[in-house]
């Protein structure tokens, strides 16, 4: 087991590596000149040249990659050309802040996504099922902005419950929290519910009812866990796609994450900030997926690692 | 649908009418244009080089219906190259709405079957600025103009259109232009001289290349005239012959709505896109902590660095300029309490504030101004250092030099009469020198240590930034005990903001928020011109 984790971890090196390399050249193919667009409209052709000077560019590709890979082996990511604040500041100031909203949001996707899964599978096309389904359909399509606007209405103006914006405490965190992990959660009841019913039709169910066990027992001891592969699967790519696009969600509640600021990055062209933010995600999505990976053994133990010990 | 489309569509349709229910030839006497040397276009003219085909454009399109129904009413007709808040600005518009005249002009001019024209436009950038574009594309229609527009985003926009001549592909580009100076030099100049069109190497700003030898003369002369009476007559001739010219298809000013409850009193709306706290109160709380939401974050508070309207609205409290740029366009003592130039006109004496210290306790005396300037414009100690985004605000000073403790001479490569208006620039606040000192590497200010009415408490990005009164500020003390800034991107959030009571004050009303806010008993709407004209520029050098 521990080996596996080892190996996956090497493993994840190259494909940094690749996206390094990915997000370094694609930023590159924007077009648009980084310093004009740094420098702002006024700005006079010295300042321009400035700007040009201490973002390399008047250098050759590979040499801005060598100055960029070889500080960034040695965990400089370089200062944003905007603010002139090290990358690494800049996002370790707003990380923080996106992982609290994209944990928040999971939390209610999966709560109230699984339970309406859970209970529109075992209560298959009662009243409730339909609901939840159709309320799913709705979650899934209701675009974000929206949502979070009318959310605004609703709680901050009409009840005045909620703050409209910002951070700080707990009543910050819900709105956006929901606006964010509305669709989510209509994904995982809905993949919730089909994994539970074919879950549902194995022999081994009915087998477990034919020997008499309460229903309850049926239900979560030998169905949900069984269900959970699918479910668990989703959870973990939503929660790196969650991560990275908090953009709308983070601009409605002027939320300070780092999809703001990665958008806000790649409009100024300011290339360090948006490698430096790429880099990180991705270093995210890989521990993500690995954790998925290893929550799959424990559900299944049919799945090995290949190590031989398992049997 | 919404209101304004509707309005957007009756409003095309009746243009329509218009044209067609006119069609007989009318038998008004039509100004010849004097200074037009072509009377029968040859077969291989572009159309705009004739001024009479630019004149007949700006008489086609109509800028009251863009704004009543695209901006709500906000901003207004261009009604010269640059906005009334202006020093320098002579009235001498706007082109009005008149598709008959439009017309005719065109069919003097040889062009009456239309023509076709490339029309690049940035999306985006500027308020509904795709919006407009197709409007003026429509409005164009209906005098046979075909307008084909070519959409970019900003990063890319500026270089497909700031470029030489011979490398142009467009034959009109959509601009904005904001004299941030509020003097009209950098307002005209910039945009009209001859020496200012765009070169392979250099973006400079006339991308119509409009070149007219006497307002050279004019725009050269007003640089150099101290006399501010005789500078402004210079600039209404300027004005009158480049509106005369029509290089452009005059749009609009921008305007700009704010939002305030009406229990704050004393707040300024400055026309550089700033709101200023220093004289505001709160009238029934007891905590005097103001809250005010603004689009977008300051990208830095170090005068070598910052850029955009946001970091000088923040700025401005906590530090000040030598001189004080009055919502009014006067230019007021601040840290320097007169000024003067020399005999030739070429150095500038100024007077400096006594008795003032900075949040730090450090004095602020001549060596403090020559530090700043120094610093900003990478001369005398900062010499061979990276110069400020805005140095070319001051490219004319050769040198700074101390007089004495309080005085303060500037020396300049030439005669240069904007100078003082550009000293009062945001960009341009006096920080502590000892504070400025303690920056290591390439370590820039992000804790301002000024003179200004408020305090530095907090910057947290992407969120706010906070600020304390200063209890010995050398002028008037404020009553509130902070002020905050905070950075909401989203317009309709920002209207969220101020309608739960959660900010005190608001820039930036999304024009589609304006009746319903303006409905609230406990909210004000404060309408306040900007210093950005929007216009069409035509390629007048068409290859």
């Amino acid at each position: 087991m521990y080996g596996y984790v080892i190996r996956r971890l090497l493993l994840a090196i190259p494909v940094l590596i690749g996206v390094s390399i990915l997000v370094f050249a694609i930023i590159r193919f924007i077009p648009g000149d980084p310093a004009r667009a740094i420098a702002g409209v006024h700005a006079s052709p010295q300042y321009v040249e400035q700007v040009r000077r201490e973002m390399l560019l008047d250098e050759g590709l590979h040499v801005q990659y060598f100055v960029y890979m070889s500080n960034l082996v040695q965990g400089d990511l370089g200062r944003s050309a905007l603010t002139r604040r090290p990358v690494t500041v800049e996002l370790m100031e707003r990380f923080p802040n996106t992982l609290i909203l994209s944990a928040a949001a999971m939390v209610i996707a999966i709560t109230f996504g699984m339970s309406a899964g859970i209970v529109s599978a075992t209560k298959r096309y009662s009243l409730f099922d339909n609901f939840s389904m159709l309320a799913a359909l709705v979650g899934v399509a209701a675009p974000v902005f929206w949502l979070g606007i009318m959310f605004q209405l609703l709680f901050s103006v009409r009840l005045g419950w909620l703050p409209s914006g910002g951070i700080g405490t707990w009543q910050h965190v819900v709105l956006p929290a929901l606006t964010l992990g509305l669709a989510t959660t209509a994904l995982i009841a809905r993949i919730t519910r089909s994994s539970m019913l074919d879950v549902l039709r194995q022999d081994y169910i009915t087998t477990a009812r034919s020997k008499g066990l309460v229903e309850r027992v049926v239900i979560y001891k030998h169905s949900l866990k069984n269900a959970l592969i699918p479910v668990v699967t989703v959870m973990g790519l939503q929660f790196g796609t969650l991560l990275g696009g908090a953009v709308l969600t983070e601009t409605v509640f002027s939320w300070p994450g780092i999809g703001r600021l990665m958008v806000d990055s790649i409009l100024n062209r300011d290339y360090p900030v948006v490698q430096g933010a790429v880099l990180l995600l991705a270093v995210f999505f890989v521990l993500i997926n690995l954790v998925v990976d290893v929550i799959y053994a424990y559900l299944d133990p049919r799945i090995s690692y290949g190590t031989k010990e398992v049997d | 649908m919404k209101k304004w489309l509707i309005g957007f569509l009756v409003l095309s349709l009746l243009a329509g009418f218009a044209i067609v229910g006119c069609e007989e030839p009318v038998d008004d006497p039509v100004d010849e244009p004097v200074d037009d040397p072509v009377d029968e276009p040859e077969e291989v003219a572009h159309p705009f080089e004739d001024v009479r085909v630019r004149q007949a454009l700006n008489y086609a399109v109509d800028k009251e219906a863009i704004i009543e129904t695209i901006f709500q009413g906000v901003g207004s007709p261009s009604s010269a190259p640059i906005v009334p808040a202006i020093f320098g600005y002579t009235e001498v518009g706007p082109y009005e709405y008149n598709p008959e005249r439009a017309m005719e002009l065109l069919e003097e001019a040889g062009f009456g079957d239309g023509f076709e024209i490339e029309l690049y436009h940035p999306t985006g950038r500027y308020p509904q600025d795709d919006t407009v574009t197709e409007a003026v594309q429509a409005m164009l229609a209906e005098i046979g103009v075909t307008a084909n527009l070519t959409t970019y985003d900003w990063g890319t926009y500026l270089e497909t259109v700031l470029v030489p001549p011979e490398m142009a592909e467009h034959d009109a580009f959509m601009l904005g232009w904001g004299t941030v100076t509020l003097d009209a030099d950098y307002g005209t100049y910039a945009l009209f001289h001859s020496t200012q069109w765009p070169t392979a190497e250099v973006w400079y700003n006339n991308a119509s290349y409009y070149a007219n030898p006497e307002v050279d003369d004019l725009l050269a002369e007003a640089r150099v005239t101290p006399d501010r009476d005789i500078r402004e007559g210079l600039y209404e001739q300027a004005i009158e012959m480049i509106w005369e010219d029509a290089p452009w298809l005059f749009l609009h000013n921008e305007g700009q709505v704010n939002a305030v409850r009406s229990n704050v009193e004393g707040l300024i709306h400055h026309p550089l896109e700033n709101i200023l706290a220093w004289d505001a109160r709160i009238v029934d709380e007891d905590e005097q902590d103001l809250i005010i939401a603004i689009g977008a974050e300051a990208e830095s508070l170090d005068p070598l660095k910052m850029t955009s309207a946001p970091a000088a609205t923040v700025a401005e409290h906590m530090v000040e300029n030598l001189v004080y740029l009055a919502p009014d366009g006067s230019l007021e003592p601040a840290l320097a309490t007169s000024w003067e130039p020399d005999e030739d006109g070429t150095s500038w004496i100024l007077e400096l504030r006594e008795g003032v210290t900075f949040h730090d306790g450090e004095p602020f005396n001549a060596e403090a101004v020559k530090y700043n300037l120094d610093r900003f414009l990478a001369k005398g100690d900062f010499e061979g250092q990276d110069e400020a985004a805005y140095a070319f605000l001051l490219e004319e000073v050769e040198e700074i030099e101390v007089v004495d403790e309080y005085t303060i001479k500037l020396h300049l490569e030439g005669e240069f009469a904007p100078i003082i208006s550009h000293l009062s620039h945001s960009f341009i606040g006096m920080h502590s020198p000892a504070a400025l000192e303690e920056l290591e590497g390439e370590e820039i200010v992000e804790a301002p240590v000024g003179t200004g009415a408020f305090k530095y408490v907090s910057w947290d990005r992407g969120e706010q930034i906070v600020m304390e009164r200063n209890d010995d500020y050398w002028g008037d003390v404020p009553e509130l005990d902070t002020v905050t800034f905070k950075f909401v991107p989203e317009g309709s959030s920002r209207v969220v903001m101020i309608e739960t009571g959660e900010a005190h004050a608001i820039m930036a009303v999304p024009p589609t928020e304006i009746e319903r806010l303006d409905g609230e008993d406990d909210i004000d709407i404060v309408f306040e011109d900007s210093v950005r004209v929007i216009y069409i520029g035509f390629n007048l050098q068409p290859q």
